[in-house]
């Protein structure tokens, strides 16, 4: 028995060389100056005013996408948990499809769907309707709960299977509306999940990059496009965006610390 | 109380509940037993509101209920697997009908302390569910079912989920309350045992029919099925022919029975005892020590009898016994 705690050792190796190691390459050349250390680009990441755009919208956006992916994946993972179970083994294969496939390939999908000359901008043309617009925020927030719900509703149908249906009716049973039972029994018991689920949405959210960059360019101001503009356009400035990558790392981890201080409070 | 008028039930092509009609009466112990898949606990949802009749009506306290959702039902609910609210104390949970109804938080408190004290739980009101043992959380849901006081308590197998020991204590405590209270309760089980101990009548359900009905001495000692006769208790059926009043294999036996043609009649093991003129005779195939008593297979005339003894008894397998029959046993006639 003793020995089996050496098995980690393998993966945990393989932690320290992919993921520890590139973190604290970040952090050394976010601070590395030619005579010691500097934090003239935290400060600068901090003050300048493209770059704290970047990081309010970021902040934003990456929030109202995961209430947005909660408040749909709720509905998804609960009304999925009731189906017969051949129906609802199909739908969750059908769910992890979104999370699997790659930002480019979505984005594709949705401007033939959704674009200037989109079908559904099309039909709304041909019926005098105003077109829509893709490439806003709105355009950003109809997008990514393609991947949010199913991602939450994913995380949640487990727990859902477990005590959903038994919770709803225990409550009815005890004389509650079904709007009294989700208020007051499902939800406080789900919280955790909830905000498990959340967690994983909030953090994806914080870096996503792809779908963002393939619909709109540069044209919306993410701190996550900052960075990759920094790395891989002209205006290359590997350490700036080193900078930046900790205040988006740090931002994500205080988020997320937050959510799992919320959760430990539901658990006691 | 409970009213079933031909209430049928199906689920794609699999016919649930197929024209149930039993009615529960006022302050009784009525038990829907059979096997899994039998249609008890469909029966019990459609009493609930959990499920709604595709014919049929269902009526508690007289009146039409097929329309009225769960919560519009006097009823309260007990679940297999407890199903109380894990973000609330036991004193929320048990609370939670009373805050519904919106009595004063005054009267909340003293309800909930009652019915605490009655399945005895008092000081654990601020205890949350996962702090508690399976049988304390099944007292909570019992006093979480009460709460509402219901006009029916529907039970659906409450105590199969809890150690043999707890189970028979927390058997007795129901029967208690139950008859303390004079609440009409409905109860689900696969148990017979505890379908015997608890009730004062049985509907035995097989393929979403009641096969029989009857209180537990009726189910007990005159089974109208073989169904009923192989899954209510222990015994031995053996097959034969009732002709004049009496049963005969290949010779009369000096057993009374009522009925003619082919059968069989059942022997419970209490009711065969050794005697030296005894009716039959056989070997012991297996003596089994059960401390209250001694459990033997006898084999005779090919047929293999269970019989009970005094734990006293000094009988070993391979030895020969005589048996003395009971002087009557239920016949029940070979199924078409």
């Amino acid at each position: 028995m003793r020995g089996e705690r050496f098995l980690i050792l393998p993966g945990l190796l393989f932690l320290l060389l992919f993921f520890g190691y590139p973190l604290y390459s970040i952090l050394e050349r976010s601070l590395a100056a030619p005579e010691g250390l500097t934090f003239a680009r935290y400060a600068r990441a901090l003050t300048a005013h493209a770059y704290l755009e970047a990081w309010h919208n970021s902040l934003v956006f990456a929030l109202l996408s995961t209430l947005a992916a909660v408040a749909g994946g709720l509905f998804v993972a609960y009304w999925t948990s009731g189906l017969p179970l051949r129906v609802k083994g199909f739908l969750m294969s059908l769910y992890a499809v979104p999370v699997s496939l790659s930002g480019l390939v979505v984005a594709f999908g949705f401007i033939v769907l959704l674009g200037r000359n989109g079908v559904v901008n099309q039909l709304f043309a041909a019926l005098g309707l105003p077109r829509f617009d893709l490439y806003s925020w709105p355009g950003l927030f109809l997008v990514f709960p393609f991947y949010n719900i199913p991602l939450f509703a994913l995380a949640l149908i487990p727990l859902l299977e477990t005590v959903g249906k038994g919770l709803m009716e225990a409550a009815r049973a005890s004389g509650a509306t079904p709007f009294q039972a989700w208020v007051r029994v499902l939800l406080p018991a789900l919280m955790p999940g909830i905000l498990a689920g959340g967690s994983i949405v909030f953090a994806g959210m914080m870096g996503a990059f792809g779908t963002t960059l393939a619909l709109t360019g540069f044209a919306k101001n993410l701190l996550s496009l900052q960075i990759y503009s920094l790395v891989a356009e002209s205006t290359f400035d590997l350490p700036q965006a080193a900078a930046l990558a900790t205040v988006l790392m740090a931002s994500t981890g205080v988020g997320l610390y937050v959510l799992a201080l919320w959760e430990r409070r539901y658990r006691r | 109380m409970v009213d079933l008028i031909g209430v049928r039930k199906r689920y794609g092509r699999v016919v649930a509940v197929d024209g149930v009609s039993l009615s529960v009466r006022e302050g009784e112990f009525f038990t829907l037993l059979g096997p899994s898949g039998c249609g008890k606990t469909t029966t019990l949802r459609l009493v609930a509101g959990f499920e709604t009749p595709d014919q049929g009506e269902v009526r508690i306290s007289g009146q039409g209920v097929n329309r009225l959702p769960p919560e519009g039902r006097p009823i309260g609910m007990v679940f297999q697997n407890y199903a109380l609210f894990p973000n609330m104390t036991v004193f929320g949970n048990v609370a939670f009908p009373l805050r519904l109804r919106r009595l004063p938080e005054r009267v909340v408190r003293r309800k909930v302390g009652e019915l605490l004290e009655m399945v005895h739980l008092q000081g654990l009101e601020g205890r949350y569910p996962r702090e508690l043992s399976g049988g304390q959380q099944q007292r909570v849901a019992l006093a979480r079912a009460l709460a509402r006081e219901p006009k029916v308590l529907l039970l659906d197998e409450p105590l199969s989920a809890l150690d043999a020991k707890i189970r028979e204590e927390l058997r007795g405590e129901l029967k208690r309350l139950q008859r303390e209270t004079g609440l009409t309760a409905l109860y689900v089980t696969h148990d017979q045992e505890e379908a015997l101990a608890l009730s004062d009548r049985i509907a035995v359900m097989r393929d979403g029919k009641v096969e029989q009905l009857g209180t537990p001495q009726e189910i007990y000692e005159r089974p109208s099925t073989l169904f009923v006769a192989r899954f209510v208790g222990i015994g031995t059926l053996v097959p034969g022919e009732a002709r004049e009043g009496r049963f005969h294999r290949d010779r009369p036996w000096p057993v009374q029975v009522e009925g003619e043609g082919r059968g069989f009649i059942l022997l419970r093991p209490e009711q065969l005892r050794p005697h030296p003129e005894g009716f039959l005779e056989g070997q012991v195939g297996l003596a089994t020590y059960l401390g209250s008593l001694l459990r033997l297979e006898v084999e005779t005339e090919g047929i293999l009898l269970k019989v009970d003894l005094n734990p006293q008894e000094e009988v070993r397998a391979g030895d020969r016994l005589r048996l003395a029959l009971p002087e009557a046993a239920p016949f029940i006639k070979e199924e078409a």
